[in-house]
């Protein structure tokens, strides 16, 4: 190793020393407690994501069995959809990943958070603000277009919000004391600095017809690639050398991945439109570029695999490494089989079959849903320094693994056999049939999950609020096993 | 009347047919071509220079360097 270790002393991360005046002035000192605006992000994201799978189960359950909760109108299949993904994208992937991020930031620039009070108050005005846009759409006043439901002005809300969080990041960034940017803080600023072009040009209900939709899809693509993807990335890049104890594998290769990423990804979206009335030169743009994804997403399954070769020893000890194992074998998945789906003729097949939907959960639980969870993981051992219970991750690391299968398979091949169906001339209705037990495993996988994650809750929950003893818990510190060496 | 008939008649196109070709199943090739050669190429260009600019002027040295330091940084 090149090193000259960088100050690793706590103190250059409290929030006292040299910052601008300005944040120092109106802060609170309540809030101004170290790591205090990290936490609220990261625990409302864990909350926010028990609400999402608790509805997509009942969404689940409803599409087999229909009259469960009918005759009540804010539970409509129709209003609880938008609640879901509304809840699943702003909620708790949104929240969870910049619950990370505040982590990331301080510690990669080795600086204190430009403001911690403002961090805090922009997670509460975050959850505040998406309990209102959700209440909105349960009462029936929707936008009506995907991605974009949450009616004004909880839409403008989300915006200005996240230019207040972006500044508080990118401020911190740029007053840094460690000059070179690790690979994660790149991820983080692609996510940041972009994001309120595209969800503004999104949401403003401006544009008509055809062109409102290359535009919905111009701004949800992003949504998905330059806002959840970087920010799930920058995490894995960060935790996952540190679960090994070895650095990355190259990162030289994260810099190619990273441009084209970066290069690539804006023009995704047409490929939700592929033979939609849309001009033939956006459908055939965003194919080239989807196709073109292979080459990110090519280098960093090399980079993470590079990384994880020969780790099979820590993997079966340390839980939080086997969950970003899944997050990035999930997100290998996902991309691949995303660049597949792009295919015309294979787009003709899949795009209104429930293809789309396994994509969808693979990518946001599979990739989404277990990289958050090493992280949490990874904090509360190796930054929290407590012991977690080994039995009861256990249970939820299988329930998660098993209700991913189970929920992307069923999915899946109900898909396949749905386009097939079509493309032999029968009619939506004949398919039916078809679909009920593929419904119904789909439901049970998703109920696996949501037992997982409740699992996950309980043992945060009795982890961060059993009184700290000395030698309590230090065997469960040991069975997690911190900072464990590479095994080869 | 003319709605009417606009309702049910079967629609004349004047276009020629066209064939699809199969650049990745991509409709007509000279479309993706010329749709692309626009950004591409010049985007493309650029960056090459970018980079080539970048590694003379030593941007790339010690890139492994911080990857490495990163271990380092305590929790
Ligand atoms: C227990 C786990 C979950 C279950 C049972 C579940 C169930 C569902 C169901 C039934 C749908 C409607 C699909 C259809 O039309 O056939 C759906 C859509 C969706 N879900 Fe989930 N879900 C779960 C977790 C999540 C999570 C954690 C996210 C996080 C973001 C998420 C994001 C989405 C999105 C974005 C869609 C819309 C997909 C599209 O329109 O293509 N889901 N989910
Ligand atoms: C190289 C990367 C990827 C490519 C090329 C890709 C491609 C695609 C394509 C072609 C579709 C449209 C399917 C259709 O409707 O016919 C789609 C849908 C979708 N993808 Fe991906 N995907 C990629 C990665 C991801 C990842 C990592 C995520 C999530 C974190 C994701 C989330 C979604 C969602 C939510 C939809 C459904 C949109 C909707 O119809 O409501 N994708 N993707």
């Amino acid at each position: 190793m090149t090193t000259s270790p960088v100050s690793t002393s706590t103190s250059a991360l409290s929030p006292s020393d040299d910052r601008l005046n300005f944040p120092q002035t109106i802060a609170f000192p309540a809030l101004e407690r170290r790591d205090y605006a990290m936490q609220t992000w990261l625990f409302s994201g864990v909350f926010w994501m028990v609400v999402a799978a608790s509805i997509g189960v009942i969404e689940a359950v409803k599409l087999f069995h229909p009259e469960f909760l009918q005759g009540i109108p804010a539970l409509a299949y129709g209003r609880l959809r938008p609640v879901h993904v509304n809840i699943g994208i702003f909620g708790f992937m949104s929240m969870g990943y910049l619950g990370a991020a505040f982590y990331m930031v301080p510690r990669l620039t080795q600086t204190a958070l430009y403001s911690e009070t403002l961090g805090v108050l922009t997670a509460w005005a975050w959850n505040l603000n998406l309990t209102g846009g959700v209440l909105a759409i349960l009462m029936g006043f929707s936008k009506g277009k995907e991605y974009e439901e949450m009616p004004f002005p909880f839409d403008m809300m989300v915006g200005l919000l996240e230019i207040a969080i972006a500044g508080n990041l990118f401020s911190t960034i740029t007053v840094r004391k460690e000059p070179r940017l690790y690979v994660s803080l790149w991820y983080i600023l692609l996510a940041i600095i972009p994001f309120p072009i595209y969800y503004t040009l999104g949401n403003v209900m401006k544009f008509r017809g055809i062109e409102d939709a290359i535009v919905n899809w111009f701004y949800s693509h992003n949504l998905f690639g330059l806002w959840l993807t970087s920010l799930g990335l920058a995490t894995l890049y960060y935790i996952v050398p540190k679960q090994l104890n070895k650095p990355l594998y190259s990162h030289a290769i994260s810099f190619l991945g990273f441009w084209t990423l970066a290069a690539f990804y804006p023009w995704n979206g047409g490929h939700h439109v592929i033979w939609g009335p849309v001009p033939m030169w956006v459908m055939s743009a965003s194919v080239t570029a989807s196709i073109a994804m292979l080459i990110p997403t090519i280098a960093t399954m090399v980079n993470f695999g590079g990384t994880a070769l020969g780790t099979q020893g820590v993997m079966k000890r340390d839980i939080s490494y086997r969950f970003s194992i899944l997050a990035y074998l999930s997100y290998v998945g996902t991309s691949l089989w995303g660049s597949t789906l792009a295919i015309m003729d294979l787009n003709a097949k899949l795009h209104f079959t429930s293809t789309t939907i396994a994509h969808v959960h693979l990518g946001f639980v599979g990739f989404g849903l277990a990289g958050l969870v090493a992280f949490v993981y990874f904090y509360l051992e190796r930054s929290l320094k407590l012991g977690y219970s080994r039995t009861l991750a256990e249970w939820h690391f299988w329930l998660t693994t098993i209700g991913i299968i189970g929920y992307v398979t069923s999915m899946g091949w109900l898909g396949w056999l749905e386009g097939s169906e079509w493309a032999a001339g029968n009619s939506v209705q004949g398919v039916l049939e078809l679909r009920y037990w593929y419904n119904v495993a789909r439901a049970g996988s998703g109920g696996l999950l949501l037992i997982g994650q409740l699992i996950l809750v309980w043992n945060i929950w009795k982890t961060m609020t059993s009184p700290p003893s000395d030698g309590a818990g230090l065997d469960d510190l040991k069975s997690v096993s911190l900072n464990e060496g590479v095994v080869l | 009347m003319m709605i009417f008939q606009l309702m049910t008649e079967p629609m004349k196109s004047m276009a020629e047919p066209m064939v699809h070709g199969s650049w990745f199943g991509v409709g007509d090739g000279t479309i993706v071509v010329w749709s692309l050669v626009g950004v591409i190429v010049p985007v493309g260009l650029v960056s090459i220079v970018a980079f080539i600019w970048a590694g003379k002027t030593g941007h790339f040295k010690n890139i492994q360097e911080i990857a490495d330091r990163q271990l380092d940084i305590e929790d």
